[in-house]
């Protein structure tokens, strides 16, 4: 005659064996899962990264630099400070969640610079600046979005008006420039500022209002709470 | 030779114009900001070679090249090396340069353009000389092809016209159609092949070829309209 406990070690005993089996599955899976959630994100970073380091921004400075030396040597050591000190914020300091409103408006003014060689004779370019406090704190390479869209999509021989400007804390920039009403579709223009307002969302949630107009000229309103 | 150069930044213009500087049989005949601009001055002007940058915001507007009889041979430049660079459908295109660029890249790219003038230039000579033999009546007439005024066709007959010769033989117009080059020869009505370069005027659904009136057909006339320019 066999006993209870023969028949409940009967039924325990593979019962516990496999559902260790079934975790250990579980496990596995999961961690694959992990594995790839994290692939992801790298890639999201380095995509974000790269997109940073605009190459044909790059290049085109690096191909102004190498004119000034052949034709005006004397004012070229003042843009390879200008286009390294940008890398460097691009590389280095825009890591950080934010940087001082200073650093980031140098690395604006040092682009504005290169943009204004770049367009001599082809493009007006009207850049003002009114900051009361420089102490206050930006997230890094938003303006910069805005204003290399402007860049973009002006058409030639017209006029690029940005404007920035610091109250109490608030910020405020303006963009304009004409653009060709035809070629350049809505869907276009969306895409170079879906980035900027996704990060916007995150890093500013209420604290900020992004607008877009788009009658005779093309217009793009920011205003941040700074921190 | 002789070159122009369309780019829309200065220092990047003022590279090549550098560049340009120390090659004396290289006469650089203007510097453009967009390729609208260079179309005009192209349809009335030859250049032997365009430096052409590729971020034009206009870069279309080049399309035009395909359209001039003898293309120059085109120079592209661009500031980011894996972009669009493959995708522009120029023949004539004979380097890529990638900014910034030194002097001795230039030169190789110079070079090649120097090849290509020349082979065009052997080409369009030959084209010139080009000369067929007719066999009528036995005999074996020399035709320059350049020198052919018009073609008529009459049933089973054709006539050539030359600036000094006039010859029937049976063949069909559409025969000759295939034969003689597109650059030149038009048909303008179903009986009537012309050489446009000997075209004097239009007037109505006529068209006077060294002082020949020749009818226009209905079917025709758009074709000929496009390929004569027309402002």
């Amino acid at each position: 005659m066999k006993c209870l406990s023969d028949y409940l070690w009967q039924t325990l005993v593979p019962l516990i064996f496999f559902s260790f089996i079934w975790m250990l599955y579980r496990f596995l899976d999961k961690q694959e899962e992990v594995e790839q959630i994290k692939q992801e994100h790298l890639e999201m970073e380095l995509k974000f990264l790269k997109s940073q380091i605009n190459p044909h921004v790059l290049f085109n400075n690096l191909n102004t630099i190498y004119s000034y030396a052949l034709e005006k040597p004397k004012e070229t050591p003042e843009l390879i400070l200008m286009l390294s000190d940008n890398l460097k914020h691009v590389l280095y300091e825009s890591n950080a969640k934010t940087v001082s409103l200073e650093k980031e408006l140098q690395f604006i003014d040092n682009y504005m610079t290169f943009q204004g060689i770049r367009t001599e004779g082809v493009k007006q370019i009207k850049y003002t600046k009114d900051i009361s406090s420089n102490q206050k704190q930006i997230a890094p390479l938003l303006l910069i979005c805005i204003i290399e869209n402007a860049f973009k999509h002006s058409t030639l021989h017209s006029e690029i008006l940005i404007s920035i400007s610091e109250r109490n804390g608030v910020l405020e920039c303006i963009c304009k420039n004409d653009y060709d009403k035809e070629k350049v579709t809505t869907e276009e223009f969306k895409i170079g500022l879906q980035n900027l307002e996704k990060r916007l969302q995150l890093i500013y949630k209420e604290d900020y209002k992004l607008e877009v107009f788009k009658d005779e000229v093309y217009k793009v309103y920011l205003k941040l709470k700074l921190s | 030779m002789t070159c122009i150069i369309i780019e829309d930044e200065i220092p990047a213009q003022n590279i090549l114009k550098n560049y340009l500087g120390k090659l004396p049989n290289l006469e650089l005949l203007g510097v453009f900001n967009a390729a609208i601009e260079a179309n005009t001055f192209l349809k009335c002007n030859i250049a032997d070679v365009v430096f052409l940058d590729i971020n034009l915001p206009d870069i279309s507007g080049i399309d035009f090249i395909k359209t001039i009889q003898n293309p120059p041979a085109i120079i592209m430049t661009t500031a980011y090396p894996d972009y669009a660079v493959s995708s522009f459908e120029l023949d004539t295109i004979v380097d890529y340069l990638v900014k910034p660029f030194g002097f001795d890249r230039f030169l190789k790219a110079i070079n090649k353009a120097e090849n290509s003038v020349e082979k065009s230039a052997l080409s369009s000579e030959e084209n010139i000389e080009e000369t067929l033999f007719l066999n009528v009546d036995k005999t074996l007439h020399k035709i320059i092809i350049s020198d052919i005024l018009y073609l008529e066709s009459d049933r089973n007959y054709i006539t050539i016209i030359t600036k000094n010769k006039k010859l029937s033989f049976i063949d069909s117009l559409k025969n000759w159609k295939e034969k003689l080059p597109e650059t030149c020869f038009t048909q303008v009505h179903k009986s009537f092949i012309i050489n446009r370069r000997y075209v004097d005027k239009i007037s109505g659904n006529e068209i006077y070829v060294q002082g020949n009136r020749i009818p226009i057909g209905r079917t025709y006339k758009q074709e000929l309209l496009k390929l004569l320019r027309i402002i």
